[in-house]
């Protein structure tokens, strides 16, 4: 088949993007971190490193099995029983998904660090009860629970669906308890939902830089090794450890795909599914009802906390916190600043840019990966999704490696600029953007290519007229993954932004670090907004104008 | 529908109009560690004077300045660093990260406070304390020294800032060592003393503010940082803190301050420098900020009653030696010590 112009030009841009961006700067950490090899003797004869792997190994793997228990178990109470309110129930339940990391550190170390406020409420109220306070360990694990078992939940709840009634119903008639047709029917049904949510969270928590870089105390974290290395000035440490924390991701994605594979054609259902069964007539118990009452505070406590925050003056976190009258002088001492738009402009636009260049890219390699299988296609697909499993912390150093002086793909320094952010969101999200049009290419019918080609429509009409339009829903939803990503995105930025290119997770870092709790408060209520209003109104509008 | 629209398009007016809301003043870039109290007072003190340039200044660790400086070498945003450690611009005047500028009062200041070729200037000196909480201790029954600080009485008690990302604590640390390079002739003296202090150290604070609130503890009513950061907190904040004086003698770090080299914006970067280092400048940052001036030439009447009364030993320390070796002291201690002695 005869490439045209727009394929071969796509094609182009492609490998600049994956030679200049992804494959350039791999070579050069690679090469930073073996230029002594004297030195990688001493590192590697130094239990700090094994401690730190040891670390964010068992956090990625704590991480993985606790969201696993809370997400599944919650799929099953939200799908099998009578629950009031359900579908409200349910997008709360979602709400951590799209809280960016860097809120939800702040949020949790103002309510349960020896400072935070349910410290203060029990010392104050309930002094009889001795509360300690979250730290360390706890909190970075609390933390990661709190963000990861929605996807446990979120994938759990899809299988569910398409779960057949009658099976289960066959279980329970047969005499099966309801605990053993969990165990034998429901689980080993949500096996490819769990590997997949397992994917994202194992990865997620490796990378997690956020809560260990707050509540890390003694204990070494692989990303925060790198960061300390790095401001220490040891370079070729914060590469070698990068090299270390990639090759470790990297490993733990093959080996979670070989998981996913071993067991893929288990699902296959024909025909209609029933998906009501016996099982759905049950009422939540007591114990159940505790559970998701006290579940809606976990979600909601760190939120009502900021938003409480913001709406008390400077310092109070020092005095009596419930002493304090509720004002709005953080609010109208933001607004009434200089340039207060421009941290939220510089995500705002950052974000925009990350996704329209994932639009872009990601598009046109996934219908690059989905055509036909050469050399070629399977190149694009390995590399352009390799950098899922590099996490942000080795992005930036990357980065700052290759792009702080002459080079050939950029020519000058890019370190500094405002571009080298986006590009960073960009490198990271492309995989992110280009795996969600894939689920949608393939419930894709190609016929509908070929009818349309041997209607005599050009493949620039079709690509317009047919697949662009078919694929929009699973489009939008990339672009929309990869907006409240680049929107509250901190790991990489707090090694490369600069004073123009402060963004609000920065803003809300630093004034964390200068002790204005309440301004602090005030940008993460308004990056919070920003992001839940834009999941709502996209939804809203793809539920819409696009009824799929 | 109509409404989810009008909603779109108005957040698309607001961020297009805040876009274009762009002023014509010209921008210096400080990076500094020293604090938002002390740059918001000076940038608005210099803007009234200044209405046509903007001051915008990022407040950080002087370790990430510095690491900062070194990445944008190529594509410097800063124009002007205010504030760390002279070991750092020692450093930094090595790899050639600095203007040369020599300032009006370049002969009012002890020649140990400057570079030798003008690169940088010290501003403040900066003595470091055993700073404690006065609710639970007083300057009796707090240590005054750093040995008292090893023993078994403080076990538990002590919380520090991460010292890698601390220029005030890295200084404090490298000194010990380097006392014992100079007396012991050996480094493990030191790093002996220093596994000592991680044994009675309670946390590390990942910023100086969760060091502030650990200290207004009851659980961790000890601490090492500098005496300015100690009284300016308490009195801006209430934090119940006083301080003692390391005996027999004290590190007293100069805090010195360059322009960045081949920044944007050199000529106003050296009008706010000049600015900040006049006489007045300092003698206001000495009142309200309980900041030691380098300059010499400071009017007595000008002077705080606290400057007046301060006595304290200078401990002698080879800065030089302390700026060459720092990093990979540091580097050993985080490697080799931190953490370790939990179990024991």
């Amino acid at each position: 088949m005869k490439k045209n112009l727009f394929q071969i030009l796509s094609l182009i841009l492609i490998f600049y993007f994956i030679i200049g961006f992804i494959l350039f700067p791999i070579y050069n950490l690679s090469l930073e971190s073996f230029i002594n090899l004297n030195n990688i003797i001493l590192y590697l004869s130094n239990p700090n490193i094994y401690e730190a792997v040891l670390n964010s190994l068992t956090l990625s793997i704590l991480s993985v099995i606790i969201s696993l228990i809370l997400g599944v178990y919650l799929a099953y109470l939200v799908h099998f029983y009578k629950i009031k309110l359900k579908s409200l129930l349910t997008s709360f339940l979602l709400i951590p998904i799209a809280t960016p990391p860097i809120i939800g550190t702040v949020a949790f170390l103002y309510l349960v660090s020896d400072n935070g406020l349910m410290f203060k409420f029990f010392n104050n109220y309930l002094s009889f009860i001795k509360l300690n306070p979250v730290q360390g360990w706890y909190a970075i694990l609390l933390i990661h629970l709190y963000s990861f078992y929605p996807f446990f939940f979120l994938f759990a709840s899809a299988s569910l669906k398409k779960l057949d009634g009658n099976i289960t119903d066959a279980s329970i008639t047969l005499g099966a308890s309801k605990f053993r047709t969990f165990f034998k029917i429901i689980l080993p049904f949500l096996y490819p939902a769990i590997v997949s949510s397992s994917i994202i969270v194992f990865m997620a928590s490796m990378a997690s830089f956020s809560a260990p870089f707050i509540f890390a105390d003694n204990s070494r974290f692989l990303t925060t090794e790198i960061y300390n290395s790095k401001i220490n000035g040891d370079i070729q440490l914060s590469s070698f450890l990068s090299v270390i924390l990639t090759v470790l991701s990297l490993v733990g994605l093959y080996i979670f795909t070989k998981f996913r594979n071993l067991n893929e054609n288990t699902n296959t259902i024909k025909g209609t599914v029933r998906v009501l069964s016996e099982l759905s007539k049950n009422k939540l118990g007591i114990l159940n009802k505790l559970f998701l009452s006290i579940l809606v505070l976990f979600i909601t406590l760190p939120l009502l906390t900021l938003l409480y925050l913001s709406f008390i003056p400077e310092g109070a976190l020092l005095r009596n916190v419930f002493n304090e009258s509720m004002t709005l002088q953080n609010y109208t001492k933001l607004f009434s600043e200089e340039g207060i738009y421009k941290p939220f402009l510089n995500s705002f636009y950052m974000a925009l840019i990350t996704v329209i260049i994932c639009l872009f890219l990601g598009t046109i390699s996934s219908l690059t990966i989905s055509g036909k299988k050469s050399f070629l296609n399977k190149f694009i697909e390995v590399f352009i999704s390799l950098p899922y499993g590099i996490p942000g912390t080795v992005i930036a150093i990357m980065l700052i490696l290759s792009f702080n002086s002459f080079n050939i793909f950029t020519f000058s320094s890019l370190i500094g600029t405002f571009l080298i952010l986006p590009i960073a969101y960009t490198i990271r999200n492309v995989p992110v953007f280009t795996q969600s049009v894939l689920t949608g290419i393939k419930n894709f019918d190609t016929n509908l290519n070929e009818a349309s080609y041997s209607l005599g429509a050009s493949k620039i009409k079709t690509f317009f007229k047919i697949t662009f339009p078919l694929l929009l829903p699973s489009i939008i939803n990339g672009s929309l993954l990869v907006f409240i990503n680049s929107m509250g995105e901190f790991v990489s930025t707090i090694l490369l932004y600069t004073y123009n290119t402060r963004t609000v997770s920065i803003e809300i870092y630093s004034q964390l670090r200068m002790y204005n709790t309440g301004i602090g408060a005030v940008y993460g209520v308004l990056l919070f907004l920003i992001v839940i209003l834009t999941v709502y109104l996209s939804r809203k509008y793809i539920n819409e104008r696009i009824s799929v | 529908m109509k409404i989810i629209n009008a909603l779109i398009l108005f957040f698309t007016f607001i961020f297009i109009y805040a876009g274009c809301v762009n002023s014509d003043r010209r921008a210096v870039v400080i990076y500094s560690p020293h604090g938002k109290e002390l740059l918001t007072e000076f940038e608005k003190r210099f803007e009234e004077k200044h209405p046509e340039i903007d001051i915008q200044w990022l407040d950080m660790g002087s370790q990430e300045v510095y690491d900062r400086i070194r990445n944008e070498k190529n594509n410097p945003q800063a124009d002007l660093w205010w504030g760390s450690p002279s070991t750092l611009f020692m450093k930094a005047e090595k790899e050639d990260l600095l203007s040369e500028y020599k300032p009006s009062w370049s002969d009012k200041v002890s020649e140990y406070h400057k570079s030798k070729y003008d690169k940088w200037y010290g501003t403040f000196l900066t003595p470091e304390v055993i700073a404690f909480n006065k609710n639970v201790l007083n300057k009796e029954t707090a240590p005054d020294s750093f040995d008292e600080l090893l023993t078994d009485n403080w076990k538990g008690k002590i919380v520090i800032r991460n010292p890698m990302a601390s220029g005030t604590m890295r200084i404090i640390y490298s000194s010990v060592i380097e006392n014992s390079v100079k007396n012991n002739g050996n480094e493990e003296a030191g790093f002996e003393k220093l596994k000592q202090l991680d044994r009675n150290t309670n946390s590390y604070a990942a910023d100086p503010t969760q060091m502030y609130l650990k200290l207004s503890s009851a659980e961790t009513p000890v601490t090492l940082w500098n005496m300015p950061d100690i009284l300016l907190q308490s009195a801006l904040y209430n934090y119940p803190f006083d301080y003692n004086f390391l005996t027999p003698s004290t590190v007293v770090v100069i805090d010195g301050i360059a322009l960045v080299k081949n920044s944007k914006n050199q000529e106003d970067a050296k009008l706010f420098y000049e600015f900040i280092t006049s006489v007045e400048s300092m003698a206001y940052q000495a009142n309200k900020f309980y900041r030691i001036p380098s300059r010499l030439d400071i009017d007595e009447n000008l002077k705080p009653e606290w400057l007046k009364k301060l006595t304290y030993n200078e401990m002698k320390i080879d800065w030089n030696l302390l700026s060459e070796k720092e990093s990979e002291w540091m580097k050993k201690w985080d490697m080799d010590i931190k953490g370790k002695s939990k179990s024991n």
